[in-house]
């Protein structure tokens, strides 16, 4: 009596659990559409419809412009240039952070450039490098590698820096050598807080490159936001915002997943304001 | 928040341990040197690239006259009045999430979500509702610098051991009241790492749209500047922001260590 009375209680609470899950999950996208929600209230009622165009106008115009070639190009080219721009600035940053944790010459000389150039805003560069390296592809992916380059430089020197001693002790014990050591110890153990600070240096990418696009450019997404604006189509800035917002952010969801799934085996994940 | 954490950690270590300013002087010379030898054999046309004293002369020039530190000026004070008004809804925003339950569940996919997407494209947006010049500028840089405060102050906030809110609720200490004296002090540390993240945005964020609005201050100065291939003003522009965003984040480090002296992650 006793125990089918349990089985039934245990069931029903993983019953409520189950669905709390997908609750859970449902209930993230509520707030959202509130959001949404509201702006289409808003509109026409509490704000005049010229200043804040119904959600219901910008949707339409999210399907129109989803589905235009041009925009694809557009977006193609801004998503090229951040990707690019990641790319590089990993390859470049990561073994430059690997050295400057294994090794005191390359730290003393890499740190103070290090701690002088962190904290300065890079947006300032951003006509200079237009200037230098003409409107195309070449400038955006400079400027996406100088944006993203440092927190992923840190974050791999962090990662190498905080492995712990008896990690290294014995591999060095078994005979392992100082450049495998890197490989098979150091850089394994630094790779949660390189995914972290390649996530950071994902999302500085994107505002470095969106940033110049609205400042001078021909393609690319931010272009399109400040042509719409000149031209007063308040609503189709509105779906250009939201597909770029589409676009980031899921990037950032997808590599947070895919992240997460490839650290299964660390103790660690992958966050990072 | 760990990884915060460490990058800013990172930073201060960094600080630390170098201790001799010839280190840093190092990289600068070694950066004027290689410009130089650039500039004498013109591997570069010269108007892409000045020698190093036409930049200082500029920059002197400019200083002297008083019109860079106007602009500067200008920049400066919008920064810093976003920054601020970051700190007062960020902070706000984000004990209130940690607090109340349907506070944290409405804010949290907004925040998680808003958070990596780029928010200067907001610019034509708030022309449109605010006109040109200072209020669209810090309206749009409060946009970018509140998101990691939010999150920093969320994330530090939930961290605080439940016994310590518990036993102040016990003595009879407000909903408000707790929030205040016991969980804000607590997640300070977390919150300082977001408000570090908000400063170097703030100043990111201001000058991008004085760039693209041509409203004043020292991003409009660089953009035009750049038309008119004065690049001698333009270096001289960008070394002028980059002083100014060492000097405060140093100012920064040094509030952050004196106002954090009783925790250990000072």
């Amino acid at each position: 009596m006793a125990g089918t009375h349990q089985t039934t209680v245990r069931q029903r609470v993983g019953d409520v659990y189950d669905r709390w899950l997908l609750l859970r999950w449902l209930s993230k996208l509520v707030p959202i559409g509130v959001m949404l929600g509201l702006w289409e209230f808003a509109s026409g009622r509490l704000v005049p419809a010229a200043i804040l165009p119904p959600f219901s106008a910008t949707a339409e115009q999210i399907v129109v412009l989803g589905s235009s070639p041009e925009f694809h190009g557009h977006a193609t080219d801004t998503l090229f240039r951040g990707f690019a721009g990641i790319l590089i600035a990993t390859v470049l940053a990561v073994p430059m952070g690997l050295a400057m944790a294994r090794n005191d010459r390359v730290r003393r000389t890499l740190e103070p450039i290090v701690s002088l150039t962190y904290p300065v805003p890079k947006s300032p560069l951003i006509p200079l490098v237009i200037f230098w390296l003409g409107i195309g592809n070449a400038s955006r992916i400079t400027l996406a590698v100088i944006g993203s380059f440092l927190p992923i430089l840190l974050s791999a020197y962090n990662g190498a820096d905080a492995v712990e001693r008896e990690l290294l002790w014995s591999a060095r014990s078994m005979g392992v050598s100082r450049l495998e050591e890197v490989y098979e110890v150091v850089f394994p153990a630094a790779v949660p807080t390189v995914m972290t600070g390649i996530r950071i240096g994902l999302i500085f990418s994107f505002v470095i490159i969106v940033s110049s696009e609205m400042i001078l450019a021909q393609t690319g997404l931010g272009v399109l936001v400040t042509d719409f604006g000149q031209f007063g189509q308040y609503s189709k800035v509105f779906a250009v915002i939201f597909w770029i917002a589409i676009l980031v952010a899921g990037i950032d969801r997808i590599y947070l997943l895919v992240s997460s799934r490839l650290l299964a085996w660390s103790d660690r994940g992958v966050s990072g304001i | 928040m760990s990884a915060s954490q460490g990058s800013v950690t990172a930073g201060e270590s960094i600080g630390e341990s170098i201790g001799t300013t010839l280190d840093y002087l190092k990289p600068l010379v070694g950066l004027v040197v290689v410009w130089e030898l650039i500039a004498t054999f013109e591997l570069v046309p010269e108007q892409s690239l000045p020698h190093t004293y036409v930049v200082g002369e500029t920059l002197l020039e400019l200083t002297l006259e008083g019109s860079l530190l106007e602009l500067a000026g200008v920049t400066v004070g919008r920064a810093f009045a976003a920054f601020l008004i970051a700190i007062v809804i960020g902070v706000a925003l984000g004990l209130a999430m940690a607090q109340s339950t349907v506070i944290g569940w409405f804010f949290d996919p907004i925040i998680s979500l808003g958070f990596p997407i780029p928010k200067v494209t907001l610019v034509p947006i708030y022309v449109l509702w605010f006109g040109f010049g200072t209020v669209p500028t810090v309206a749009l840089a409060v946009t970018s610098a509140v998101f990691p405060i939010v999150i920093a102050t969320y994330d530090g906030a939930r961290g605080v051991k439940r016994e310590l809110v518990w036993s102040a609720r016990s003595m009879g200490v407000s909903r408000v009241g707790v929030a205040r004296e016991v969980v804000l002090p607590a997640a300070l540390p977390s919150i300082f790492n977001g408000v570090q993240i908000a400063l170097f945005l703030s100043f990111v964020v201001v000058v991008v749209a004085e760039m693209v609005t041509a409203g004043g201050g020292i991003g409009q100065m660089l953009t035009e500047s750049v038309r008119f291939f004065q690049t001698a003003t333009t270096i001289a522009a960008v070394i002028t922001v980059a002083v100014i965003g060492l000097v405060s984040d140093r100012l920064f480090r040094l509030f952050r260590g004196r106002t954090l002296r009783w925790t250990e992650d000072a």
